[in-house]
């Protein structure tokens, strides 16, 4: 059976008529489902976050009308953007950005890693094909810049370029660090390397594989364009870049494609560095020897997530009391700062596999 | 430098240049009155000059007096701190047309915004060492007619009287 | 070192109305990658007719519109037009109406300073400093409310001193104001001013070089911060500034970074504790006394006469020519705003830096476009 829809098997296998529909079918039911009960309401729920914490940060007060507390608040924005009137008909150039943007979006869905049985692709590449997906993102921004026709777009697009160049060089490096501790690129394989106690991720291994796990983090932000490291999205000089000329439903599905690529980044990451999907207490081991395959699942999606939330609110709190870096700046620092680092890091830790191997 | 010496020195630089001495309002600094043909060489001059160094056009107002148009230069020299006032005159010949006056710009960098701002809203034309006119942006609307700031302008359903409907 | 690439010249206008730059103006560039080979300011956009309208009032009546001179900093458009009308009717100003006059242009100092903050902080993209820095704002403009009932346009001054006297609990909630800004002050800068990532963006870029700002006319904390130290409030002191002790802050000579967009920032908020110090020292030697010469609705007769007067207003040398014929309206009022020289040595801080760096230089530079273009 394929593995794309080996996850579903424990919540349909009771109903006959799973055995009669297409596996092809049941794949792409996953994948949609993934999408829109994984990665769209933790964009609201994350988006959400963001925008409190940050009021906290800055003596606001930040959202409070729509629900409790403004919990509705993403939903009502969500509302709002999807009924604008479009400020201009679709060209063919932004049909191109549209395509290859969701293809990147759900070429990921389905290698993202969410759980032990949540892998859809275990491959023994598979670790690196999120990271391919990251710059083909990036290649469909830069398109959706470039074909607006304007200096701003431009901009946008040409730096969108020059960054996830620059970011992904040490990024990749970085990638390869955890792999050699784990022996592989299979998520099965760099999960079963780590187990949940803190002192045994990959990150805490050796100090080299700690350089490893900040330098991934931080090219992440170069390659996607996070902020600090917003350069081609920067409000004041070019009026946001890239995405100055949308609005409506494009700037919906524009600022979920952006939310998207940040999420799948730090899944990544915690799964490479922080450990992983593995419940603490050997809850993982206890659920698997019960035989309660649903609940496995559901408890590790959510402690893969709770751990992304955290690490990605780690990186808003120190992108929001820091000024955003010059376009120029920032590839110098990924070029001439992390990479340098992230070779001394590889270096260290093929050392230590090394060393261990003897 | 005492305003007598200053006089005299003037005269010696730029003879015939100086039409008359005044004392400016209150704060009694002196003022000279400047014969419009000559006002940029004598300003050349007050600039140049090692003794005098007065180097920093620091206003240039423009104001109407009945039929003429009053340029006051208000100027100051940032190493001696002494400063001086120059005016000069030109004489407004039509109310729709431009007057020519000579532009100091070339004289002092900082005076050319403020030519700019005076020769739109006042009708100058302001002509460099060669005769040639400066260019200036303009900034008003392209239906704009007249210079609002001299006397005889008239707004739109106003009959000119001061305290129309702006007050 | 930069090199660029042989590429064809990019045209690109900002403006006139655009969030990067400090108010309606239309700036026209020419691009080589993201360099700027030169840079072109067409201004007027936000020419209100101010000085033809200042000769359409009543005399009283003109001090609202001096208010609107600069929004910013409604307090010195005020400040210079009763000056010059004081010198020419020879009104002495009562020492406690001047004592309110030094605080209400301070407080109007700091706040337009931290205005400024602001602007910088959102041109470098940095909200939360941008945030803090309002929060404390406000409550300078809270001041403002409880002593004049305005926040902004205070119309406050009069010809012979101020409106009213101001309101009780006001001179201690100045001085908790001036212990409140040195404990922020502190928290500014290490929010935000020796941020590495901030220096980096400001640093070098968009530098005025003393001849330059001589060569253009450049006044105030601009030209503080590239060493001409001329301060109005030293040279030629107005509302008793001359009886109070204060150091105006300059940049120093030997700084390899004179004049540049950081440094500009810097000296803002040394300008911001020059005048928490010169609040504290007239909050606390303000005398009881008359807060003005005559009853503000008493009619008042400007002799004829003529006046220039100049002050430091929060960019710098603001002077103002002003001539009576003795009659009911003013002859003429004219304006001489700090900012005309800015828009005028922009073009030459624009060249050469990169279009990021342009918003970064607009701000640093302080331009009010309201008084420039009047």
């Amino acid at each position: 059976m394929n593995a794309q829809a080996m996850w579903l098997n424990p919540w349909i296998s009771g109903f006959s008529f799973a055995e009669s529909v297409p596996q092809w079918l049941l794949t792409a039911c996953g994948l949609v489902l993934i999408y829109c009960l994984v990665i769209v309401p933790s964009g609201a729920v994350m988006g959400y976050l963001e925008r409190k914490l940050s009021a906290d940060f800055q003596a606001r007060v930040g959202p409070n009308r729509a629900g409790p507390a403004g919990v509705l608040q993403p939903v009502a924005d969500l509302l709002k953007l999807l009924q604008k009137q479009a400020s201009r008909d679709w060209n063919w150039r932004e049909a191109i950005w549209l395509l290859v943007h969701t293809m990147a979006l759900y070429s990921t869905v389905a290698v993202i890693p969410l759980g032990s049985l949540l892998l859809l692709v275990d491959t023994d590449m598979s670790a690196f094909l999120p990271f391919w997906s990251a710059l083909v993102l990036a290649l469909g921004t830069m398109f959706l810049g470039l074909s607006q026709g304007s200096v701003p777009g431009w901009f946008g697009g040409i730096r969108v370029a020059a960054q996830a160049l620059a970011g992904a060089f040490p990024a990749l490096i970085a990638l390869l660090c955890a792999g050699i501790r784990a022996g592989g690129f299979r998520w099965s394989e760099i999960a079963a390397a780590q187990s949940s106690s803190p002192l045994l991720w990959t990150a805490a291994a050796n100090p080299f594989q700690f350089i490893a796990f900040f330098v991934f983090v931080i090219s992440g932000l170069v390659l996607l364009g996070i902020p600090p490291m917003d350069a081609a999205f920067s409000a004041p000089d070019i009026h946001g870049g890239v995405s100055s000329h949308l609005s409506g439903r494009k700037l919906t599905v524009f600022r979920l494609g952006r939310f998207y690529g940040f999420l799948l980044w730090s899944v990544i990451a915690v799964v490479l560095f922080l450990g992983g999907w593995e419940l603490p207490f050997g809850l993982s081991t206890e659920l698997r020897n019960a035989d309660s395959p649903r609940l496995l699942q559901i408890f590790e999606l959510c402690w893969l997530l709770s751990k992304t939330f955290l690490l990605v609110l780690v990186v808003t709190w120190i992108a929001k009391v820091n000024p955003r870096s010059r376009v120029d700046q920032v590839t110098d620092f990924a070029w001439r700062v992390l990479s340098p680092f992230s070779l001394v890091a590889l270096i260290g830790a093929s050392l230590v596999a090394g060393w261990g191997a003897l | 430098m005492e305003p007598n010496e200053l006089l005299q020195k003037i005269n010696k630089l730029v003879p015939g240049a100086i039409l008359e001495k005044q004392r400016f309002g209150r704060s009694a600094k002196t003022c000279l009155w400047v014969e419009s043909e000559k006002l940029r060489e004598l300003c050349m001059a007050l600039k140049n000059d090692p003794a005098i160094a007065l180097d920093w056009l620091e206003n240039l107002s423009a104001m109407q007096l009945e039929d003429a148009l009053v340029f006051t230069y208000f100027i100051r020299s940032s190493r001696t701190k002494e400063r001086l006032i120059l005016r000069s005159s030109v004489e407004l010949t039509s109310p729709t047309e431009r007057t020519d006056f000579q532009s100091l710009a070339g004289v002092w960098g900082m005076a050319e915004p403020q030519e700019r701002e005076i020769a739109e809203l006042f009708g100058i034309r302001f002509l460099d060492e060669n005769g040639v006119s400066m260019k200036h942006t303009k900034a008003a609307p392209n239906h704009w007619k007249g210079f609002p700031l001299r006397k005889s302008f008239v707004f739109d359903g106003d009959k000119g009287t001061r305290g129309g409907p702006c007050r | 070192m930069i090199e660029s690439l042989k590429t064809d010249l990019t045209q690109w206008e900002i403006g006139p109305y655009d969030h990067s730059l400090p108010g309606p103006m239309l700036l026209r560039l020419r691009l080589d990658g993201e360099l700027i080979v030169a840079g072109e300011v067409e201004t007027g956009f936000l020419h209100r007719g101010l000085e033809k309208a200042l000769e359409r009032q009543l005399w009283r009546s003109a001090i609202p519109y001096a208010d609107r001179l600069d929004p910013e900093g409604a307090l010195f458009g005020e400040l210079a037009l009763c000056l010059a009308v004081e010198e020419i009717a020879a009104l002495a100003v009562p020492p406690r109406a001047q004592s309110i006059r030094v605080i209400l242009s301070e407080l109007t100092r700091i706040s337009a300073h931290m205005g400024y903050i602001v602007r910088v902080a959102r041109a470098v993209g940095s909200e939360t400093m941008v945030h803090y820095v309002l929060r404390d704002r406000e409550k300078i403009l809270d001041l403002f409310e409880l002593a004049t009932g305005a926040r902004v346009s205070l119309n406050f001054l009069r010809f012979g001193g101020v409106q009213a006297d101001v309101t009780e609990g006001f001179i201690e909630r100045v001085l908790e104001i001036c212990e409140l800004l040195r404990i922020r002050l502190k928290e500014y800068n290490d929010l935000f001013t020796y941020n590495h990532a901030f220096i980096k963006r400001t640093r070098g870029i968009g530098t005025i070089a003393p001849e330059l700002a001589r060569a253009f006319g450049v006044t105030g904390p601009n030209a503080r911060a590239s060493g001409i130290s001329f301060d109005v409030r030293k040279e030629h002191p107005y509302s008793g500034y001359d009886f109070l002790d204060f150091e105006v802050p300059v940049g120093r000579r030997e700084s390899q970074h004179l004049g540049d967009a950081n440094h500009r920032f810097l000296l803002r908020l040394q300008e911001i504790s020059t005048s928490v110090e010169i609040l504290k020292q007239s909050a606390e030697a303000i005398t009881s006394g008359p807060f003005a010469l005559r009853k503000p609705e008493e009619s008042f007769e400007v002799p004829r006469g003529e006046a220039y007067i100049r002050i430091e207003s929060s960019r710098g040398l603001l002077g103002c020519h002003l001539v009576s014929d003795g009659g009911a309206y003013p002859e003429r009022i004219q304006f001489r705003p700090p900012s005309l020289a800015l828009l005028s040595v922009l073009p030459q801080l624009v060249r050469g830096i990169r279009i990021e760096d342009l918003p970064v230089v607009l701000a640093t530079l302080d331009i009010g476009v309201a008084e420039a273009d009047r």
